[in-house]
């Protein structure tokens, strides 16, 4: 396996964490991102942007 | 060593408290004229002199301490609860110079809670304008406090502010009226059984203990024994207690509040007349909308143009320049175009959001809530409804959370079934690009076509939030509803400042909200479109290679054929086909169904989605408009995107709950399962049954 393939299973796989930390685990993701509070959707910050 | 103090910001709704905020913090905290912009307190940091930090709270708009929403609610719970760890050190009560009357209801109620409090004056760069002249020394000596005289518009006052709250130790904190006064029989007796306490905290406890909602009732005094007065009783001392204040306050303002209605110069009454007149003020409404929306398509389709060209040039260098290998391959075939998704739309989107800031800033949409009030009143919601309702076309999810100041349970859970209806600016980017398709970019009655349907669809999803509103009205039986006050601010220039904050924020957070999950969708629809499970996938140069049909080819027709089915026998080609019987009936083919799919995280995913897919599966770098204008079905010959296909996908768009965050923030404001499920069943199935009568009407 070339360096590009791991590099690619490896960008597959975050991106794949990333969506099931964001809708799953959303306070995980805010945690592991460093946000401090809620930034989430509907948070007290929320600016709705979808 | 540095001290930190909390300063709570509060007011009357529309009095600029978020301006103030951000003046104080330098955060860039949505700011709006008209009412309800803060549903949730915002908290930030402010520098003072002597090293002095202030943990600066903006509290949600509240006319009184007579709370009746959710709202009002978080402000007197704060200002009710010591151990609160943002009980504040000093209050800045904000005001708006025009209203000072009205306003000062709730100064004189904060300062009877013996809590340190500044007065602001607010929006004073109008007091010349308006024939208002104050005399603030008397002011202060009769309400007993320190006045800040601001004008956020013209920044000046920030200054005076911070000193005044540096030395918030030396407020007096004399209170305004003895509320004993109204009964002595009644409050000597509470006095006397809570010596230590402050009478008008008791008064409050008692009268507002129905609304407490995330208050620990331990850590305030039980007062249950004292509240021995009947409700109606309570009622009639509250009203009383208000006469009592507007007494006092008339006194005050009788020497130090003087209007000349001989210098005051405006305009307002008559742009109201004509604004919210009951035949004029729809059709100027009407007119603005219409402009709007041939704004979006006239302005921005060079922008969109541009930047579609340029991602495909993108996508051709990252092709042509990288080393060749499967990582060359995602940034080629799947980031670029899944990102060119998002960016091409950021003039459209820039567009919308530069509008609702005009018309929100300037005081017009104070006047749209007026006239869609009564629009509402038929359809059995109140005007309380409308603001969460305006609010969706920007996102379900802030709009969802404003319906908050609803205090009718009812009818707040069918402002909150009904607004995902509403056209959010998430739709825009399925919208723009399917109207771009299949309507002709033809005038109609001296107005673009495109722009009209646009327009078309946004009123079809006002109505059909309305008509649900209605069915769901007769169904849950609302029988009583919530009173609907609206301010209505003045008409202002809109400020530059605001408004670019505004389109900068928005537009920031749809691209870079979206963005994310865009990315990593379009990684993982790239990986699983260029990897299958089965031989047919791994061999299929040589099974294409082997068909007869195969030797009269040419190259490139060979490479296509080969890249089209090794796409037909990929994960997401075997995922697609499985779904396909459910969607053709709709004029879907998989590679759409895919797009319907993915666009359940969030509806701006459609395009990114298509935009890779198609990328996989092509030979030549092309821009996204392009691609789906292409992609012809193989068993009619015609074009997938074509009137009959495009207008199913507007309706099932317009219709759908296509938007995980939404259910996840309904379920929140719920406290419950019960109604996202039902939503989310009750809008795809709508959504599915009107856009499968549309195709097969059409086809």
């Amino acid at each position: 396996m070339d360096i590009q393939t791991i590099l690619v299973y490896i960008i597959v796989l975050l991106a794949f964490g990333y969506l099931v930390l964001k809708y799953a685990f959303p306070k995980a993701l805010a945690a592991i991102l460093g946000k401090k509070g809620s930034s989430s959707c509907g948070g007290n910050d929320c600016n709705g942007c979808h | 060593m540095s001290k930190q103090i909390n300063v709570a910001l509060i007011g009357n709704p529309n009095t600029g408290k978020t301006s103030i905020f951000n003046a104080l913090t330098g955060l860039n905290q949505r700011v709006g004229n008209y009412p309800g912009i803060t549903v949730e307190k915002k908290e930030g940091l402010c520098k003072l002199s002597r090293g002095i930090k202030a943990h600066i709270i903006d509290l949600p708009g509240t006319y009184s301490l007579n709370a009746t929403s959710l709202d009002e609610n978080i402000v007197i719970e704060l200002l009710l609860n010591k151990n609160d760890k943002n009980y504040p050190d000093v209050a800045v009560v904000i005001s708006d110079v025009e209203n000072l009357k009205r306003n000062l209801l709730l100064f004189t109620q904060i300062k009877d809670l013996k809590i340190p409090a500044i007065l602001v004056i607010n929006m004073a760069d109008r007091m010349k304008r308006k024939g208002i002249s104050l005399d603030i020394e008397h002011l202060e000596k009769e309400l007993h406090t320190k006045i800040a005289v601001i004008s956020t518009r013209k920044n000046t006052g920030i200054d005076e502010l911070k000193e005044l709250i540096t030395n918030y130790r030396e407020l007096p904190t004399e209170q305004c009226i003895d509320i004993s006064t109204i009964d002595p029989e009644y409050f000597g007796g509470l006095q006397n059984a809570f010596p230590n306490q402050n009478l008008y905290k008791l008064w409050l406890v008692i009268t507002q203990d129905v609304n407490f909602v995330n208050l620990d009732r331990k850590l305030v005094d039980d007062t249950s024994a004292f509240s021995t007065k009947s409700e109606s009783e309570l009622k009639k001392m509250q009203h009383q207690e208000t006469v009592k204040r507007y007494q006092f306050i008339n006194k005050v303002l009788q020497g130090g509040y003087i209007i000349d209605a001989t210098s005051a110069k405006g305009l307002r009454a008559s742009f109201d007349r004509i604004l919210t007149h009951k035949v004029w003020g729809y059709v100027v409404f009407f007119l603005i909308m219409l402009l709007i929306f041939q704004a979006i398509y006239e302005w921005s389709s060079y922008p969109m143009d541009y930047i579609d060209s340029l991602f495909a040039s993108f996508s051709e260098w990252a092709s042509n320049t990288l080393p060749p290998g499967t990582l060359t391959d995602l940034i080629a075939e799947g980031i670029i175009p899944g990102l060119g998704g998002i960016v091409i739309f950021i003039p459209q989107i820039a567009f919308l959001f530069l509008f609702i800031a005009i018309l929100e800033e300037s005081g017009y949409m104070s006047r749209v809530v007026f006239l869609m009030d009564k629009i509402m009143r038929k359809f059995g919601l109140s005007g309380k409804s409308v603001i969460p309702l305006i609010s969706g076309t920007a996102c379900a999810i802030p709009a969802v959370m404003a319906t908050r100041n609803i205090d009718n349970w009812k009818e707040r859970l069918i402002t909150i079934l009904v607004t995902p209806f509403v056209t959010c600016a998430a739709r825009l980017p399925v919208y723009l690009i399917i109207i771009a398709l299949v309507i002709p970019d033809e005038e109609f009655l001296g107005m673009n076509l495109q722009g009209l349907t646009l327009m078309a669809m946004y009123v079809l999803g006002f109505l059909t939030a309305v008509f649900s509103a209605w069915a769901l009205n007769k169904v849950l039986r609302v029988k009583s509803r919530s009173f609907f006050v609206v301010e209505m601010p003045n008409y202002k220039v809109p400020l530059l400042k605001n408004v670019v904050i505004t389109v900068v924020e928005k537009t920031k957070s749809f691209v870079f909200g979206a963005g994310k999950i865009i990315l990593a969708i379009s990684i993982i629809l790239w990986f699983l479109a260029t990897n299958g499970p089965r031989d047919t996938f791994h061999n299929a140069e040589s099974i294409v290679n082997a068909q007869p049909e195969s030797q009269t080819l040419t190259e490139d027709e060979l490479a296509t054929n080969i890249n089209s089915y090794k796409l037909r026998n990929s994960y997401i080609g075997i995922a697609g086909h499985a779904i396909e019987p459910v969607i053709t009936p709709l004029g879907y083919d998989w590679k759409i169904g895919i797009a319907l799919i993915s666009s359940f995280a969030a509806r701006e995913v459609f395009v990114g989605t298509l935009a890779t897919i198609y990328s996989v599966g092509s030979e030549e770098e092309d821009t996204i408009k392009n691609r789906m204008a292409q992609e012809i079905n193989p068993e009619t010959g015609q074009p997938v995107f074509n009137l009959a296909t495009g207008i199913s996908l507007l309706l099932f768009y317009a219709f759908a709950m296509q938007c995980m965050s939404t259910i996840a923030i309904v379920k929140r404001e719920t406290n419950g399962w019960k109604w996202p499920i039902y939503q989310l069943v009750f809008m795809t199935g709508f959504a599915y049954i009107t856009a499968l009568i549309a195709y097969q009407l059409l086809k």
